[in-house]
Parts: structure tokens; C-alpha cells; sequence
């Protein structure tokens, strides 16, 4: 496994999808900082203290990173085959279930990766925007918050990236299907229970973006649990019918 | 136990309607170079992907190394470098990288294994050319390098000097042969282009339409193929009885009940045609004939020639 995500990690080197990704999280942080010039109250949103990375959460999430990692991983599986390099692999030999494994592993460390890029912009935003109204506890908040929310949504999408993967009709079909699953979150967001159990909203239960109940929480952690069997059962399935 | 590498029995594959290659035993002896020929299509890809467990067999066996093959047999794979088809590598990354994850994954312990692998091939060792900017003919080279990277005794080349320029089908010619007699390694290659195969191959099977029509040694070929003297007479015991005894010809071949080929073409037909004739044997014709291999291939495939 340790030779398998050597390789992974050589094989995304000057990739444009990980540039795409980079980029269009840099986006979202401009972007949420531009909506933050808005005037309520009396004084601009940007400059009240943890408004910043509040809201970049959410907006990443529902409109662009979910996406962005969909993309990522369903690319890195699919184009062994569209590369045709999985047939040098099998003649090495490698097996297919370890390779697509490693494939997941990146992916997730990917997605913890872009997220903690979000935090890091937003955080040096508000620092030097107010840096004596952030303390400690909320920075070190925030952090665990983006974490968490890289973890979750990679499990909540790894079912997009396990079916594009079997359905071997291009990876860039999972940007599509990830885009639409994120955007339903918006409307799954609108009553508590939906909110715990859609995956995407799901993270947020969990990330502590939501105040939720100790049962939100623990239906939350179901729900994206289910999501990592589901991709585990479609990716297992793949194998199979090789 | 024979000294048979690759070894198939009746190996069929159908896809759909369609057989793609019809119970064809094939025979591949230890530090030979066996070439395999026929036009596109006719079924060469298909046969290498079945030795090495990348297409189901429809029926059949394959037994590489002795041992035989059911599905991926994995432990054989080590000891086989192979290029099917375009060979596949990341296009992203350069030759060197693409290689060190091969030799990586592979565990490859050889030191400079990768570099020593371009070398050989004549591509640079920690070039800056990216895979998806290398021509055709260097992306077949590092397929070659990718295939001989971990040293295997057996390797599979499909059609390996597809894209090369004349001078680098005669280099990659030479380090096959190479390969061959200098390292012992038995070597499966494929090819249309018949004077490739002429040159590289000490056997040949010759494939049509997924039917194997021909499989002997390169120097029994040249044998059929080389000038002769065809002499049709009416009675084939009684005149090779004669051409023995009398001028001591050994060199000679039955074809029919009415034909004899004599290889030794510097022979005194007016001696020989005197001394049947005088044995009361019908002489119905003699002549000098020369078959080329392409001739030969024309006829066994009952079709056109090949490139």
C-alpha cells in the first residue's frame, strides 16, 4: 500500500485537476470576500470577527469543493483506464482493489488538503483584517470545523466518485452529479431532520457548523457511514465484473 | 517436461458471432525468438492478450513456463516483460518518471534499472519531455523500456516497432536479437511487416483470420522458399531410386505422387532427364523455381501478399 500511494501521489504531479481544484478553492474564498463587502448593521460583513470562515464553509461546499474532489477522484480512477496504463499494472501484477484503495486514500487526504487551503485564506483574511478580535479558541474552532468538513464530504461523495468510476463514461460526469448532490443541500437544509440525514448538510452536523443535538449528530454520522458502505459495495461490484 | 515456454492447445477466443482466433497451438521454445505474422486483424493481439491474461479464454489452454494459465496467473507475471497494443503510460509525467513508478511498483531492486532501460532504447535518462509530447516512435520505446525494465526472461512484443522511422525498427531489430542471443531471453513478437519477421524471427507461425496456417522454423521456411528444381515425372519411387544411387542427390524433397523438388539446383537436368527417360520414367516437366517468402505467405494464406 505504502509503494501504491507513492505512486498515486507521483502520478497527480503537474496535473491540471489539481490546479482546477486549487484554483476554484481560491475562487470561493474570493468570492464569499467579495459577498462580504455588503453593509448590515452599519459596518461591512467582512469585518465582524469569524464571518469570514463561517460562511466560506458553507458556500465552498454547497457550490464548488464537493465537485472539485469528485472530479479529482473519479479522474484518478478512470484514467488508468482511459490512459491504458491499467494494463501495464495488471501485468506488473497489481491488484485492482489495493490500486483503487490508494486512489480513495488520496482523495481523502486531497480533500482535508483543499479545505484546510479555504481555512488558510480565510484565516489569514481576518487576521489581517481584525487580528486581535480572533482568539485562540476560535481559530483552533474553525480549524477542527474545516477538518471535519474535508473528512465528511469526502465521504460524501465517494459514492459519486465509486459509481462514475463503474460507469467508465468519463470522469468529468462526476463534477456534474456532485454539483447537483451539493446544490440539493440547500434545500435539505430547510427542515432539521433532512439537514442531518442528507450527506452533504450531514457534515455540517458534524463539523459544528449546525448546533445540533446529540441525535442529529449521531444520525449524521449514519448517514455518512452509509455513504462510505455504498461506495465500498458499487467499488467492490466493480471488481467483481472485471 | 518440454522446453516449451508458451505453449497453447486448441486456444479459441469468440466474441459474439465473431472467432477471433480458431484452435490455435502455438509453441514457443526457450531462447527463441518466435514471430508471430499476419495482417491487421488477423488475430496476433488477441492471442498475446490470452497468453498473458488480459482477455478471457473462450476454450482452450495456455501453459507459460509450464504452468498452466487459468485466468491472471499472477505468478508468472514477473517473469514476463510485455507491449500490447500503443503502450499506455501517464502523460503528465516524463519517461524517467513513468518508468520509476513501473520499476517502484514492480520492486524492481536493480540499481539504475531505469536508466540502464532507456539506455537501451535510446531515450534520455531524466529527459524533460513530458509522455504526451513524445512521438509516436518514443512512446513505443518506452513501452520497450517498460517491458525489459525488471529483466524478464520471457518478453511479448506486440507489434514494437509500429511508429519507428527505418533507422529505429533496424536499432530495435538488432537489440531484440540481442536480447536473444546475448541474454537468453525467448522473445514472442508480432508483426505484419513480413521483413521484419524474416529478419528477427528463428521460428514463425503464420496466422489468418485467427486460424494458425503455419508454424515452423525460420530455416525450414528458407528451405521451402529456396531455389529449386521442380520435376514432375510419372514415377516417383523408381526416379528418386535413380537421382540417389545414381547422381547421389540426397537433397530433395516427395511434394506429390507426381512431384519431386531438388535443392541442388547446379545439377545436369539433361543428365538426369537422359537417365529417367532411359528407365522408362515419363519426364512431365522440369524447372527452376524460386519462392519467396511472400510467394510462400500468398499461398498458405490464399490471399494477397503482405507488407
Amino acid at each position: 500500500m505504502k509503494k501504491l500511494l507513492w505512486a498515486e501521489r507521483q502520478k497527480i504531479r503537474r496535473s491540471n485537476i489539481v490546479w482546477i481544484a486549487v484554483f476554484a478553492t481560491v475562487m470561493v474564498a474570493v468570492i464569499v470576500f467579495l459577498g462580504g463587502q455588503e453593509v448590515y448593521e452599519g459596518s461591512r460583513n467582512i469585518d465582524n470577527a469569524g464571518w469570514y470562515m463561517t460562511m466560506a464553509q458553507p458556500w465552498a461546499t454547497i457550490f464548488v469543493l464537493p465537485a472539485v474532489i469528485a472530479l479529482l477522484g473519479s479522474y484518478m480512477i478512470c484514467r488508468e483506464e482511459q490512459e491504458d496504463t491499467i494494463k501495464s499494472l495488471r501485468l506488473i501484477p497489481v491488484n485492482e482493489a489495493s490500486l483503487t484503495a490508494a486512489k480513495m486514500i488520496v482523495t481523502f487526504v486531497f480533500s482535508i488538503l483543499l479545505y484546510l487551503l479555504l481555512f488558510a485564506i480565510t484565516f489569514l483574511v481576518e487576521a489581517f483584517l481584525h487580528f486581535s478580535d480572533l482568539s485562540v479558541e476560535m481559530v483552533l474552532g474553525f480549524l477542527k470545523a474545516y477538518f471535519l468538513d474535508g473528512f465528511g464530504i469526502f465521504l460524501a461523495i465517494s459514492p459519486i466518485i465509486a459509481f462514475v468510476s463503474r460507469m467508465k463514461k468519463g470522469y468529468w460526469l462526476a463534477l456534474l452529479f456532485a454539483e447537483i448532490y451539493s446544490f440539493a443541500g440547500l434545500f435539505m437544509s430547510m427542515s432539521n431532520f433532512t439537514k442531518a440525514l442528507y450527506p452533504i448538510t450531514a457534515v455540517f452536523t458534524i463539523s459544528g457548523y449546525y448546533d445540533a443535538s446529540t441525535n442529529q449528530v449521531i444520525l449524521s454520522c449514519i448517514s455518512l457511514l452509509l455513504c462510505c458502505y455504498l461506495s465500498a459495495f458499487i467499488l467492490k461490484g466493480r471488481e467483481k465484473s472485471k | 517436461m518440454n522446453d516449451f515456454v508458451i505453449e497453447t492447445k486448441q486456444l479459441t477466443k469468440v466474441y459474439g458471432e465473431q472467432t477471433a482466433v480458431n484452435s490455435v497451438n502455438l509453441h514457443v521454445k526457450k531462447g527463441r525468438i518466435y514471430g508471430l505474422l499476419g495482417r491487421n486483424g488477423a488475430g496476433k493481439t488477441t492471442i498475446m492478450k490470452m497468453i498473458l491474461g488480459l482477455t478471457s479464454i473462450t476454450s482452450g489452454e495456455v501453459d507459460v513456463f509450464g504452468k498452466n494459465i487459468k485466468g491472471r496467473e499472477k505468478r508468472v507475471y514477473p517473469r514476463i516483460g510485455a507491449i500490447i497494443e500503443t503502450p499506455g503510460f501517464y502523460p503528465n509525467l516524463t519517461g524517467t518518471e513513468n518508468l520509476e513508478i513501473f520499476a517502484k511498483l514492480r520492486g524492481t531492486a536493480a540499481p539504475h534499472a531505469v536508466e540502464n532501460a532507456l539506455k537501451v532504447v535510446g531515450l534520455p535518462y531524466k529527459g524533460k519531455k513530458l509522455f504526451s509530447k513524445y512521438s509516436l516512435g518514443m512512446k513505443q520505446r518506452l513501452g520497450i523500456a517498460n517491458a525489459i525494465l525488471h529483466d524478464p526472461e520471457l518478453l511479448i512484443l506486440d507489434e514494437p516497432t509500429n511508429g519507428l522511422d527505418p533507422i529505429g525498427i533496424a536499432e530495435v531489430r538488432d537489440f531484440i536479437k540481442n536480447l536473444s542471443v546475448e541474454r537468453g531471453k525467448t522473445i514472442l513478437i508480432s508483426s505484419h511487416i513480413l521483413s521484419e519477421i524474416s529478419l528477427l524471427a528463428d521460428d514463425i507461425g503464420i496466422i489468418d483470420h485467427g486460424v494458425l496456417l503455419e508454424e515452423s522454423s525460420m530455416s525450414e521456411l528458407e528451405k521451402k522458399n529456396r531455389k529449386y528444381i521442380l520435376l514432375q515425372v510419372s514415377d516417383i519411387p523408381k526416379a528418386s531410386l535413380i537421382l540417389e544411387r545414381q547422381f547421389h542427390l540426397k537433397d530433395y524433397s516427395v511434394q506429390d505422387d507426381h512431384t519431386l523438388r531438388l535443392y541442388d539446383t547446379a545439377l545436369d537436368m539433361g543428365e538426369i532427364n537422359k537417365a529417367l527417360v532411359t528407365q522408362n520414367i515419363t519426364v512431365i516437366s522440369s524447372q527452376l523455381c524460386n519462392d519467396t517468402l511472400e510467394d510462400y505467405f500468398k499461398k498458405i494464406t490464399g490471399g494477397e501478399g503482405i507488407a
